[in-house]
Order: structure tokens, then C-alpha cells, then sequence
């Protein structure tokens, strides 16, 4: 394998490898991971969101409610998907590479959380231009909440990921994340995390919350995506 | 033993394996605990009603049934897992037998799960106390139903798909779909869970829609079976089940959507039909007396009139013995419906629901308002045109109708209370800052009651100011509670 030079290990012990060169290594390593990466689910999710924003109220102006619903629906299946990207069949065999595990689960995580990003964006263009000329809603405050849910999606996957190797494993983030929505979707409106209304209520208050605890499930993605064996 | 009855011990052997890796699976029961959790959470406060409780125990077995079909289609997809096809083609038992257990014991348990979710929050509300409407014992088989519907879906999405993420997929579909069921009219009814509902619509085609429901199921458990081997039985029970699915749906989507009530005028005719000759016929209620006053209800609503007399009697207590004799009967009211037929007369109404502590604020206004006499001179006014206004402040019957309702929950700024599932009430009758701080004032003094019985009918005149009554009845009072513009008469 292209990832694994024999002169970087002694006897299965892995070399620590210089930071620059580190980084010369990573951008090498890209192109070959993003062929590795099954973007399956990913082109699913894609296919789907477009059907959806495309199908839901066709042929009239989307409601605000609506859309904001299925940019909700769209951001948590989007990070549960890109999840997908970070299971390796070769994990367990790679203790001994160039690169140390969380360099190329890293990796993984920007590539495929880029494209999630991108797709979300691109949505949230297409569910704008069906809303209402004036309408408001606002793309940081939902890309915060799109951001969380894609972190604690890569988070979980790469957690289980640690315990269990194979596409099962990245079952994790759709798990969690369906038990965190469903957890925090109905309470009271003072704590709801999911306002329904662009603007209006606890949107402020909720949207201070979400962005004070964006770094969470990355801090928590960077735990786990530590080496499996010191 | 003979290769046929191996294969049927493999069926066996992977049946049981299935159903102990299911009733252990954290997934499938934390879902159960949240559903039952959640929804007895949200009914807190609010008295049991068996016709709506259990359709919306129903909707929230929704999330039960969401995780119950992640969980099937992984279980489905499981032995096409890394390194699984290799394992798997050395053991006895092909992937017809693995999908056949899999679609006995995914429904099984997930029926199971559902029914202690929903049987449970029933129970739990049935100790919660007295409860009204009329129970629909199809409501919870529907969940039921529903969760084995997601069961056998998730096992044919998990056999038909590549890729694990298509259960999420549909979950968020249906998911979507059903969250927005407010919208989809008619339609609604084809999905697995229909919970728009409220206590004064029309019976359901609850018993149509679970035959719906199961038919969906056993379809796509025959589309689950067809796809390792294309086989005579399977097919047959799928067309058999599309074959029922098709009328049972069609006929549960005939039923028309509930007319919903438009700002406007609304007559008789805008009722619905279906509810026409329960809301406005000629022998709606059922009346009976409790210590003096006449309370009717709605038939199945009986159990509610203790709440509603124990709810009333403080601001009743409070009225003096004269008028205690010929107090207005109390109405029961379905607001959904309500088209003014009776011009606001009696002037006392009980709701659909009973819990909202605003229900009690409003029944003790009502009850001080019908006693002071604001009622009458606010109606009358309105009769005259819809958009005349006169004033309360100032008016020493204003300070005792707080004082009155006072009894019941502490006076407040005229707001809008919440009196029913969807409707909203505001007072004809307004009132200021000043009225409120001495109807507390008056609360806080000891004697008031027999003073303010003693003074009755002079308190009650619209022209006696609040200072003159907080004279009368020996109050301290400091600013003056100016009368408005145009005084009620």
C-alpha cells in the first residue's frame, strides 16, 4: 500500500515524523484518501436533499417554517452521512504509517465535512431563492447549528469507530444524533434548542447556545481520533 | 435429522438469536422510556382525555418507530458487512432464512416496545385522574401497528439498499411528513400516524386505518422476502397486502379534513356535519346539580364536573347568599363550534380540556363577572354594534369582580387566558393597574367578605368610584382609581 513506506517503521513502532514534513505528507495523502473515502452516502443524502427542497411545495413559494424544517432535516442527515467518510477497513492493519491515525482521520473529517458544507450550502441557496422575496432567514445562525450536528456526527462515528471497525460503527452519528434531536426537540420554549420561527422567541438566546458550544464535538472529534494504540 | 428440518432449526436458531438481541437493545428501549417519558411529561397539568390521549401517545411513538426501523435495516444489512459474505457462506442458512427471522422478531418486539410506551402512559393518566371523551381502543393498536409497520420497512429498505444511511433517509422522510401532518389534510391518513387531533372534532376512521397500517406492514415484510430469492409465497402475501392496503388507505383518505374556523362570521352551517348534532342538537348536555348549581356536560365528560365545581366554589363562597340562590347553570362549551347562538348566555362555560390554570382564572372571571353585574353591561353593548367599547376602571363593581375572582387566582392585567387546546379569550371588560393593586389589597384584608356582602348593592351601582368603596369597606387607599371616558352603565 501506497500509505505505508517500509523505511518509516522499525519493527512495527512508528516514526515520529517532523511536523513540515508532516504536513507535506498530509497534502500528498489527500487525493489518494478522497479516492478511499465511499462517498455513497454522501451522494445519497445529496440526491435527497435536492429532491426534497425541490419537491416539498413545488410550483409555490416555500413557507419560512418549512424551510427551515428541511435545512434542519437536511443539516443532520448531511453530518450523519458525511460519518460515512470516516470508516477505514484498513485501521486496524495501518498502526505502523507515515502518518499518525488522527492526521488521516482528520483528514477525512475536513474532506468530507467540506463537502457536507458545500452541499448544505448550496441547499440553503436553492431553499432562499424559493422563499418569499424579504423573507428572513439567516444563514450563519443555521450554519452554527449545521455545525454542531456535523461535529457531534463525526464525533460519534469516530468514537464508535475506535470500539468497532466496519460501516456499522458509523451508524453512531445517525444514533446519537437522533437521540439528541429527540431529546431536545420538544422541551419547553424557553430551553428549545430548535426554534420554530426565524427570529422570533428564544432564537437569539438558543443561537448564543448553539455557538457556545460549537467546540465541543470537535474537541470531542479530536479525542477520538487519536491513535487506537499508543 | 433431515435437511428440511435443519433449515427450519436455522429459521429457529437465528429467530432466537434476533428476538434476545432486540428485547436487550438500548436503542429500541430507550426510545420506549423517552416516548412514555416525554409524553407524560407534556400532559402534566392537563386532565386525562381518552379520546385524545391516546392518539397523540400514538404520535409520539413515532420516535419509537423511527429508531425501531434504523435498528431493522441495520440488522438486515448485517450480514453484508465487512468480511460478513465470507463468514456467512460457510455456516448453514442463507440470506432468505437470516431475513425470515429477522422479520418475525423485528415486529414482535417493536409491537412490544410500542405497546408498553403507549399502554403505559395509558395507565399512568388512567392514575392521574378523572378522565373524559371516549376511548378509541384502535388509537393504541395503531402504535402498535405503526412501530411493526417500521419494522418490517426498515428490514426491506435494509435488504434493498446499499448503503446504511437509506434508513436514516426514510426515517427523516416519514419523519417530516408526519411532523407536518397539520398541512396534509386527507392525505395524512396514509401515513402510519395520523395525530391531528382535538377534543371536539369528529370520530376518527381510526379501525379502517389500522387495517391500513398492517396491511403496510405484512408488504413490506413479503418486499423484504423477495429480494434474495424471488419466490411464489412472498409475492402472493405482498399482492394480497397491496390488495388491502389500497381500499382500507383510500377509504381512511375519503374521510373529508375537519373544517377548520375562519376569522368571520361563522353560522351553523360552517359546522361540520359530522359534529353538528353532537355540538348543536337538541340534547347535547347532560346536566346534574352539585351543592346549588347546575353544571352540564357533554356526554363522556360527566367525571369533570367535580373539577370544575371544586375549581368555582371559592369565588362562589365569596358572593352573597342572595345571589348564591340563582346562580346561571354551567355550560360546557366546544369553542371549535361555537357560532354565538346563544348571544353569551349562560355566561358560565366549562371547556373541552380541564387543567390550564387559566381555565379556572376564566371560569372564576365568569362567575364575578355574570355577579357584578360586567357581563351583562359589556354584552349588552356589543349587541348594539360589535365595535363599542366602554370602560370599567374606576367602578367599585370593577374592584369587587377582582376581588371575587381573586378567590380562585390572583388579579392580574387583562390578558389573553388560554381556555381551551386552541382558543384564546379576552375580556370585553377592561381593567388597569390601580384596580388590580387594590383588589390585592382588599385580598390581603381580613373582614372584607362580610363587609363587602353588607354594602352588595351599593358596591354593585356602575356610578360608586373605588375610593368610595374602599371607604365603605374600611380600606386604607392612597392615589385615586380614575373612571375612563366612556363608563360601562
Amino acid at each position: 500500500m501506497s500509505l505505508m513506506s517500509p523505511a518509516t517503521h522499525k519493527s512495527g513502532v512508528p516514526v515520529r515524523t517532523p511536523a513540515p514534513a508532516r504536513w507535506r505528507s498530509a497534502v500528498v495523502l489527500a487525493g489518494p484518501l478522497a479516492r478511499a473515502i465511499g462517498w455513497g452516502p454522501l451522494a445519497m443524502v445529496t440526491a435527497f436533499v435536492a429532491a426534497l427542497l425541490a419537491l416539498v411545495e413545488a410550483g409555490e413559494p416555500l413557507g419560512t417554517g418549512d424551510a427551515l424544517l428541511l435545512m434542519r432535516v437536511a443539516g443532520t442527515l448531511l453530518g450523519s452521512a458525511a460519518a460515512f467518510a470516516l470508516v477505514d477497513a484498513m485501521s486496524a492493519q495501518l498502526g505502523a504509517a507515515a502518518l499518525p491515525r488522527w492526521v488521516r482521520q482528520a483528514l477525512r473529517c475536513l474532506l468530507a465535512g467540506g463537502v457536507a458544507v458545500a452541499v448544505w450550502l448550496v441547499a440553503f441557496r436553492f431553499a432562499l431563492s424559493r422563499l418569499p422575496e424579504g423573507a428572513l432567514f439567516p444563514v450563519g445562525d443555521l450554519l452554527i447549528e449545521m455545525g454542531v450536528c456535523l461535529g457531534i456526527g463525526l464525533a460519534s462515528a469516530a468514537t464508535a469507530l475506535r470500539y468497532a471497525p466496519g460501516r456499522q460503527a458509523a451508524m453512531a452519528a445517525v444514533v446519537v444524533q437522533f437521540a439528541l434531536v429527540l431529546a431536545t426537540i420538544l422541551l419547553p420554549d424557553q430551553f428549545r434548542l430548535w426554534p420554530p420561527t426565524c427570529g422570533f422567541g428564544y432564537w437569539d438566546q438558543a443561537h448564543r447556545f448553539w455557538l457556545a458550544v460549537l467546540p465541543l464535538p470537535y474537541l470531542w472529534l479530536g479525542l477520538a481520533c487519536r491513535d487506537v494504540r499508543r | 435429522m433431515t435437511a428440511t428440518r435443519g433449515i427450519g432449526g436455522v429459521t429457529r436458531q437465528l429467530l432466537w438469536f434476533e428476538t434476545r438481541r432486540l428485547l436487550r437493545h438500548p436503542l429500541v428501549w430507550g426510545a420506549t422510556l423517552l416516548v412514555l417519558a416525554l409524553q407524560t411529561y407534556l400532559s402534566r397539568g392537563q386532565q386525562p382525555h381518552w379520546g385524545v390521549d391516546p392518539v397523540r401517545a400514538t404520535g409520539m411513538s413515532t420516535c419509537l418507530a423511527a429508531a425501531v426501523l434504523v435498528v431493522a435495516s441495520l440488522a438486515a444489512s448485517r450480514d453484508r458487512q465487512h468480511g460478513m459474505p465470507e463468514s456467512l457462506a460457510g455456516l448453514p442458512g442463507r440470506a432468505e432464512h437470516r431475513t425470515r427471522a429477522i422479520l418475525l422478531a423485528t415486529p414482535s418486539v417493536a409491537g412490544l416496545a410500542a405497546a408498553v410506551a403507549v399502554f403505559g402512559y395509558l395507565g399512568i393518566r388512567l392514575l392521574s385522574g378523572p378522565g373524559a371523551g371516549r376511548f378509541d381502543l384502535w388509537e393504541p393498536l395503531t402504535a402498535i401497528a405503526a412501530s411493526a409497520f417500521a419494522a418490517t420497512l426498515g428490514v426491506a429498505v435494509g435488504r434493498w439498499s446499499r448503503w446504511l444511511i437509506a434508513g436514516p433517509m426514510v426515517v427523516a422522510v416519514l419523519g417530516y411528513l408526519i411532523f407536518t401532518n397539520n398541512q396534509n389534510g386527507s392525505a395524512g391518513w396514509l401515513l402510519p400516524v395520523m395525530q391531528e387531533y382535538h377534543p371536539d372534532w369528529a370520530d376518527r376512521p381510526s379501525g379502517v386505518h389500522l387495517v391500513y397500517v398492517l396491511a403496510l406492514a405484512v408488504l413490506f415484510g413479503g418486499i423484504a422476502l423477495l429480494r434474495p430469492r424471488v419466490r411464489l409465497a412472498p409475492a402472493v402475501v405482498a399482492v394480497a397486502a397491496l390488495g388491502v392496503a389500497v381500499p382500507s388507505g383510500a377509504i381512511a383518505a375519503a374521510e373529508p379534513p375537519f373544517v377548520q374556523r375562519t376569522a368571520g362570521a361563522f353560522t351553523i352551517d360552517d359546522v361540520d356535519p359530522r359534529v353538528r348534532d353532537r355540538y348543536h342538537g337538541p340534547d347535547t348536555h347532560r346536566c346534574s346539580e352539585r351543592r346549588g348549581i347546575t353544571y352540564c356536560a357533554y356526554p363522556g365528560y360527566e367525571p369533570w364536573i367535580p373539577l370544575w365545581e371544586e375549581a368555582m366554589r371559592p369565588a362562589v363562597d365569596a358572593l352573597p347568599a342572595t345571589l348564591r340562590t340563582h346562580l346561571p347553570r354551567v355550560k360546557q362549551t366546544a369553542w371549535t363550534w361555537y357560532t354565538g347562538e346563544d348571544s353569551g348566555n349562560p355566561p358560565l362555560r366549562t371547556p373541552m380540556t380541564w387543567g390550564h390554570p387559566d381555565q379556572r382564572t376564566a371560569l372564576a372571571t365568569d362567575l364575578a363577572h355574570w355577579a357584578t353585574g360586567l357581563h351583562d353591561s359589556v354584552s349588552a353593548l356589543s349587541k348594539v354594534s360589535l365595535d363599542a367599547e366602554c370602560d370599567v376602571r374606576g367602578q367599585a363593581r370593577t374592584l369587587v369582580a377582582l376581588w371575587v375572582a381573586g378567590q380562585v387566582s390572583p388579579p392580574e392585567a387583562p390578558r389573553r387566558l388560554k381556555i381551551d387546546d386552541r382558543t384564546e379569550l379576552v375580556y370585553g371588560a377592561r381593567w388597569g393597574a390601580a384596580e388590580v393593586t387594590y383588589a390585592e389589597l382588599l385580598l390581603a384584608t381580613p373582614g372584607v367578605r362580610e363587609r363587602v356582602h353588607a354594602h352588595w348593592d351599593t358596591l354593585m351601582k356602575p356610578t360608586t368610584t373605588i375610593v368610595q368603596a374602599l371607604t365603605l369597606l374600611g380600606v386604607d387607599h392612597g392615589a385615586d382609581a380614575p373612571m375612563g371616558a366612556t363608563p360601562c352603565r
